[in-house]
Formats: C-alpha cells, structure tokens, sequence
C-alpha cells in the first residue's frame, strides 16, 4: 500500500510536466479546431533552442532557457499566423490541416537533425542534490521545481482565460469563430497571440520534459506525444482541467503499470486509454467537469 | 406604424451591384440596396436567394468579386468583419448568436471589445432594453432559452453602439409569441434611431413593419421600394416567378 | 550501374504500389491513415520471416530471438508475400474497427498516428516479436539472378496492383467510395453504410501496402526499425499530393518524381555527397516543403482527378473552421 501512495505521489510529479504540454495541445485544438502533429516536433524545438543558446551561444543557462521559451511561443504564433492560418481561411479541410502540420513536424525533426547532428545532449538543471527518495522512486529538485512551475502556469492560464478581456475573447473564438469576428474582436490577431500563449507553455514543458530526462535526443518530443494525446483527449479537447485530469489519469496508470505489472508493454497505456475514450466518451471527462468548474 | 421614407436623410449603408459568392459559384448577381438613417429595411426571399449571403458578404465573411460597398461613405469593400464593427455595423447571425460558454455579461464584453472602457457605460445604455438579461448577467448563456439568446444577441449587437443592425432571421425557431416580441424589439429601437437591415423568412410579419423592402430572388433584387402596400400574393407571385 | 538501375525500379515499384493503396484510402475512401507506414514495416518483416523459415544455418546467431515464432518450414516464393498480405489485413481489421468508430474523422485519423508510434516503439523494444531494435536480414531473394529478373518480378506485382485498383475505382463499390468522400452524410441518408465502406478501404489499402513491403523486403534483404520511422509515412503522402489525390497514373508520377526522383537527386547536391549523414535529413525536410508547398499551391497535384467538383473535396461535417463553414455555405445556397 505504501508503494501505492509513494506512486501516488510520484504520480503528480509526472503528470505537472504532462499536463503542461497536454492543456497547450488542446488549447491549440480548440482555438483553430485543427490537431497539431507538429507538437513533439516543438517541444523538441525548444530544448535544442536551450542548448542553441545555453552551449553554442554561450549566454548564461537560466536566460538561455527564458530564451528558449519565448522563442518557442514566438514559434507556434508564426505558425499559426502563417501556415495553420492561411490554410484554414483557404477552407483547407482538417485532414489536409492534419498532413501540413505532419510535413512541419518532419522539417522540424529532421532539419534539428541535420542542423545539430550531436545525437543527444545535457541540459545542466542541476537540484540533484535536493533529492527526495519515495519508494523506488526518486525525485530531484528540478523536478519539485516544475510542479511549482505548472501549478503556476495553470493559475496563470486560467486566470489569463476567465479574467482578462483576451483570454474571454480566446474562449469566444473556441465557441464561435464567426460570432467573435462579427462582435468586432479582431480574430487573427486574438488567434496568433492564443497559440503564442500555448507556443510559451509548449516551451516550459518541453524544458521541464529536459529536466526530467537526463539527456536529451531528436525523438524526446514525438515520444512524448504516446502520452500527451490520450491525456487531451481523455480530459476532453479545450478543457484545461479536463487536460490536467487526463494527465494525472495517464500518468497515475503509467506509474502503477510500472510498478505492478512491470514496465513490459508500458508503452501501450496511451493507445489503451485513446481506445477506451473514443469508444466509451468521445467527448473526455470535461463534459462532466465543466458542470462542477464552470469549463474553460 | 412607421411612416413613409424621408429621403432627405442620409444613406448609412449603400451597396452598388454586388456580386458575391465563389469563383465557381457566385450567389449573388449584382445586388442594389440602401438603408438611410433610422429607417428598417427587410429582404425577403425565397429560401436560397442569397439573403444570409448578403448579409455575410456585406461583413466581409464572403469574398466580393465585384461592386461598391459602402458604409457612412467608407468603402468597406474587403474588410475584415471588426472594421465593419468599428465603423458603427452590428450583426445578429441567424444560427450561433450567442457564446454558449461564455456568462451573458461576457458575452456583452465581446460587444465591446475595441473599446472595453465603455463597457459600463453601454451597458447603462443597452441592458433598460432588455430587462430580463440584467438579471442573469453571470450565468451561462448556453442555458438561455431561444428567445433569450436572441435577445442576448441583439443586446450584443448594440453594445458596440451600432448605427446600423444586420439581422439575419431573428425570429427563425422561436414561438410565435416570442417572435412578436422579437418585432417589438426591432420597432423600439427603429424609432431610437438605428438603422435596420432585416432579412426574414416571415414576409408578411416583416413586410408590415418595415419602411421599405426589397425582394431577393436568385441572387438578384427583382422588387424594391416602400413596401406596407405590398400583398402578399403579389410577393410569393415573384418568389415563384423568378425561381424557376 | 546495373545494380543500381535495378534499385530504383524496385524502389519504384514499391512507392507506386504503396502510393496506389494510400490513394485507395485517402484519395478513393477518404480515409486519412497516419499509421500507414506501419502496414508496409509488418509487409516486410513477415515477408521477410516467412522467406527465412526455421532455416538457422543461413542466419547469425544474432537473430536467434526470433525463432520465438518457430516456423516448422520457410514458404515458397509467393506465400510468403500472400502471408504478409493476410497478416497486414487481419490486423487491419482491428485497428479499423476500432479507429473508424471515431465520432469525428480527424479524431480517427489521429488515432492512427498513436497506433504507428506505439507499434513502432513496442516493435523496436520487444525481441521476440521482429528482433527489435536490430531487426532481421539475410532474406533470401525468390530469383536466382535478383538483378535483371526481380525488378520485372516487381513490375508484374505493380501491373497486378495497376489493374486490381483500377478495377475498384470504376466499379459500383469505387463511385459508392467517392459518394462517401466527397458527402459522407448524403451517402448515409442514402442507406450506405458508411462505416463499412471506409473499414473496407482501410483493409485494401493496408494490404497494398503490405504487398509493396514484401516486395522490397525480398530485394533488400533486410529490415529493422530504422527503415520505417514515422517520417517515411510522409513520403507516401507527398507521393499521392504531388502526383495528384484520386489519380491512380498520378500516383505512379508521384512515385516517379518524389519517390525515386528526389530521393536519388539529394545524393547529388554537392553539400550532401561530402557528407552522406546528412541525406536522410535533406531529403525529408525537402519533401516535407515539396508536400506543403503542393497544397498551397496546387493542391489537386501535377494529374488532378477528373470530374472533381470542389478543390478541397474532403469535407466533413461539424467542422467549424471559417473557411469550412464558408463552403458549407455555399453548398447550401447554391442548391436551388
């Protein structure tokens, strides 16, 4: 029982840096109701971003990595505002949307693959030393660092949506597009600063995935993707609660898997919850949440 | 009862020959309409004339091939949507009027949007019309009933301090006596001075309250002018007419 | 030089017929399958088993795990492609039956794409499915002289798949397939079971793909995770957009010239042929730019399909993207 409640806890540690990346790719999705294939491809992007900055640059670590995230929002805003964008207005289906953001995603790989050709990589987080051990698990400063760090982006992002006048007008365009044109909010620019917002979390979360690893190669990202879509989807798409139930969900059975059954066949906790979710609730669990917590 | 035109009073919106729709497709074949100030205009039609596409087309949701456009003497041709809003249009779409997610005071705030300062002053100025939403500013306004989002809708529209209001079917699925407050609605604030472009299924009920008229057959305006000597069979006789 | 001819015709012939089964789903079905590549990986690695056998003089002992499967005997010549198209297609059935339910067809589509990454990790970690992560190799060739006669071998299987294609394209079921793309709803109210259309297209291009994976295999000799990365699914796709979607001889083009063509052309570039690590990321960047710069600019792809109505013909109900409900529109106001 303790090692439940050690995983348990382990559990929440895990599902932080998941359920960053999860809440931006489902805002993603509810703001220009396209999936993003390219998602991995940009969490990679930003930690060989840190390591363009930190290793090859030369800039300090901590300013490297603030580099790295506003570079990674300035990244997902351009391509909303000059890929995703253009082709939606050309009334480009979601299918044909899916395959760009797939060809994007394999430039991104490849063209860090090309550009780099270091195979792997350190980033130097260091807070090893705050280590706590929790049964067999082991956590590290940087780690307590980033549940911090989500509780705040969340709090943040939320507030952001329900508080200011963007973030109601973000949500006025995940309801309806054309309504939030015809009341006068200026849709484009709305969108671009949206999925500026996702590109910021997007980058904090590809970060905390670095610190979480010890080191860091071209397929962190897409790997990361097995957990992150059945996490969205099983919160339900646009909710960011729904996204954080989902991650915590995915990361609790990921843990309690390893530890009970072994980590044989780990990697088919997402394909089996995808399975579960689109057979049982298409919608996710924010049908049921937004009652409670008024939805986002 | 309305009176007749005053056509001394000057053009809000002019629309010069405009043909909209697809390169493939165009739905509307060279359209001629005015609205002066604070007069309403109705656009009846058979279903697929082009009414909804009109309105769409005038707000920049469809592309224009050809024809001038106008708000206020600013050519509005080409323009994204919240220009037309800037430039005193508002709209109540036929379907979707309202932010389901959103509380109905937010949704009154995306009225405003380029000019959030005004919020409460316009909502002084809006929510008197509308007494019933002042008291349901914080729930959602998915789980207003038809004519409430309506209503929600309009008052939406007006925040932005509108000179003139595009209305596309502002009585379709609502119960007849909700409809009749719907006219009573546009009447009010016809005589407060706004100008009102509605385009209506219910040509009878529109028709008898509007200042002038205009029928859309095909894509084109087949009748236009002061309309409360109208008959009906004269209308459907055109809708049948021009169809085929 | 000889060899090397030989090479790009079969790697022809294995994109021509990858490139036609997609364009069975995608083009025909309207059936976006990110996982497709997969299908071709399960072509080649059972191909490659069955042609093995249990004959473990003729493989290193490094492959000694696969010999989890114990096959009593190695499969004469065609078997061994007809088992990789049986085993391609039974598993297709699963994965379908539970991708196509999906409420929306882009929820379907990115489902695939999890199949392919979880397979793709589960096959590369597990040994005694395909020898993970190293593969298999020593595949014997079915000809004794693989050079001159495998690539006409190859050939055959294409005139095969050119004709089997062709033949579902025009047939009643093929213009029921294009009804569902192009309007699925229509098509329901019309009393065609949509699902068991699209689950049919899913099976018969997998099994193409299968096909063409066998084939290579066969000429290659060997395969392991690193000849199928998920990058590989994008060539097909570039495949079927460049040549043109729905347009069987122009997927064959598109096999030509982004298949064999770009992929040959990036040896040569000069800052490549110094460096030869660098050609997998040259020619998928490259490819990459080609596919979505085709769907700007043209989309319906160097051989459009005849009698296409709409330039963005897959539509799909509930999508609320501006530009969609635009086109929804217009459907709906043009009907008169």
């Amino acid at each position: 029982m303790n090692l439940f409640i050690a995983s348990l806890a382990f559990s929440v540690v895990t599902a932080a840096t998941l359920s960053l990346a999860a809440v931006a790719f489902s805002l993603q999705f509810a703001v220009s109701n396209i999936f993003n294939l390219a998602f991995g491809a940009a969490l990679t992007l930003s930690c060989y971003a840190a390591y363009f900055f930190f290793s090859i640059v030369g800039i300090e670590f901590w300013l490297a990595i603030g580099l790295a995230v506003l570079f990674s929002g300035l990244f997902a805003a351009g391509m909303s505002a000059f890929l995703v964008g253009p082709f939606i207005r050309r009334g480009a289906s979601a299918f044909v949307l899916m395959i760009v953001t797939f060809s994007l995603g394999t430039i991104i790989d490849y063209g860090l693959d090309g550009g780099f050709r270091d195979n792997s990589f350190t980033l130097p987080f260091g807070g090893s030393s705050l280590a706590i051990h929790a049964g067999p698990f082991e956590l590290s400063g940087a780690q307590l660092v980033v549940v911090a760090l989500a509780v705040v982006m969340t709090a943040g992002l939320a507030a952001l949506l329900h508080r200011t006048r963007l973030g109601i007008a973000i949500r006025a365009i995940v309801d309806n597009r054309m309504l939030a044109g015809a009341s006068g909010v200026p849709t484009r620019k709305v969108t671009t600063v949206a999925w500026f917002v996702t590109g910021l979390v997007t980058g904090i979360a590809g970060l905390a995935l670095a610190a979480s690893t010890s080191t860091v190669n071209g397929a962190i990202g897409d790997n990361y993707l097995l957990l992150i879509i059945p996490a969205a989807m099983l919160g339900g798409l646009g909710s960011i609660w729904g996204a954080i139930a989902g991650s915590l969900v995915i990361s609790l059975a990921d843990n309690l898997w390893g530890v009970f059954v072994g980590t044989q066949y780990e990697v088919l906790i997402g394909l089996l919850v995808l399975m579960v979710v689109i057979m049982i609730r298409p919608g996710g669990l924010a049908g049921v949440i937004s009652r409670g917590w008024g939805g986002t | 009862m309305p009176t007749s035109v005053n056509s001394a009073k000057p053009v809000i919106l002019e629309i010069e020959g405009l043909v909209a729709g697809y390169s493939t497709v165009p739905i509307l074949h060279g359209v001629d309409l005015d609205v002066r100030e604070g007069e309403m205009v109705a656009v009846v039609g058979p279903n697929g004339a082009g009414k909804s596409t009109l309105l769409k087309a005038i707000l920049g949701f469809l592309p224009v091939t050809e024809g001038r456009l106008s708000v206020n003497n600013w050519s509005a041709l080409h323009r994204r949507p919240e220009e037309l809003i800037a430039h005193g249009v508002g709209y109540l779409p036929q379907v979707g009027n309202v932010f389901p997610s959103l509380t109905v005071a937010e949704n009154l705030r995306m009225g405003v949007y380029a000019a959030p300062k005004s919020f409460d002053s316009r909502c002084a100025a809006v929510l008197p019309l509308f007494p019933g939403l002042s008291v349901m500013l914080g729930r959602r306004a998915g789980v207003l009933s038809g004519g409430e989002r309506t209503m929600l809708g309009l008052a939406r529209a007006l925040m932005s301090a509108p000179q003139i209001l595009l209305l596309d079917e502002p009585s379709s699925g609502l119960a007849p006596k909700i409809v009749s407050q719907v006219w009573e609605k546009l009447v009010e604030l016809r005589l407060s001075g706004i100008a009102l472009l509605v385009v209506e299924q219910r040509a009878k009920d529109i028709l008898a309250l509007a200042d002038r008229g205009a029928v859309l057959v095909g894509g084109r305006v087949v009748k236009a002018g002061p309309c409360q000597e109208w008959t009906l069979d004269e209308v459907g006789h055109l809708f049948l007419q021009h169809a085929s | 030089m000889a060899y090397y001819i030989s090479t790009l015709l079969v790697l022809f012939v294995s994109y021509a017929i990858l490139g036609l089964g997609l364009n069975v789903q995608y083009g025909l079905g309207g059936v976006l399958n990110f996982g497709y590549y997969l299908f071709f990986a399960i072509g080649a690695y059972v191909g490659g088993i069955t042609a093995l056998g249990s004959d473990k003089g003729r493989v290193p002992a490094l492959f000694q795990e696969i010999y989890a499967w114990n096959l009593p005997v190695h499969l004469p010549y065609p078997l061994t492609v007809l088992s990789a198209v049986v085993v391609a297609g039974v598993f297709s059935v699963g994965v379908g039956l539970i991708v196509l339910r999906s409420v929306r067809d882009d929820f379907g589509a990115l489902m695939t794409f999890v199949v392919f990454l979880t397979m793709f990790t589960l096959i590369g970690a597990y040994a005694n499915l395909f020898n993970g992560y190293i593969g298999i190799s020593g595949v014997p060739s079915p000809v004794s002289n693989p050079e001159l006669w495998y690539p006409i071998l190859a050939l055959g299987w294409l005139a095969i798949s050119w004709l089997l294609v062709g033949a579902v394209t025009r047939s009643p079921y093929g213009r029921v397939l294009k009804s569902i793309r192009e309007r699925p709803d229509a098509a329901a109210a019309l009393g065609k079971n949509v699902r068991h259309y699209r689950l049919s297209v899913f099976i018969l291009g997998n099994c193409m793909a299968a096909l063409s994976g066998a084939l290579l295999i066969g000429f290659i000799g060997a395969w392991s995770p690193l000849s199928w990365q998920e990058a590989e699914t994008l060539v097909v796709f570039s495949i079927v957009i460049v040549g043109g979607r729905g347009n069987n001889l122009g997927v064959v083009l598109g096999a030509a010239v982004v298949g064999v063509g770009i992929n040959e052309a990036v040896v040569f570039l000069p800052a490549v042929s110094s460096d030869p690590g660098l050609i997998p990321s040259v020619q998928w960047v490259l490819i990459g730019i080609i596919t979505i710069g085709f769907l700007w600019v043209r989309p319906r792809g160097l051989l459009p399909e005849r009698k296409a109505k709409w330039p963005w013909i897959d539509s799909k109900p509930g999508e609320v993207s501006e530009g969609n409900l635009l086109r929804k529109l217009r459907k709906g106001e043009a009907r008169k």
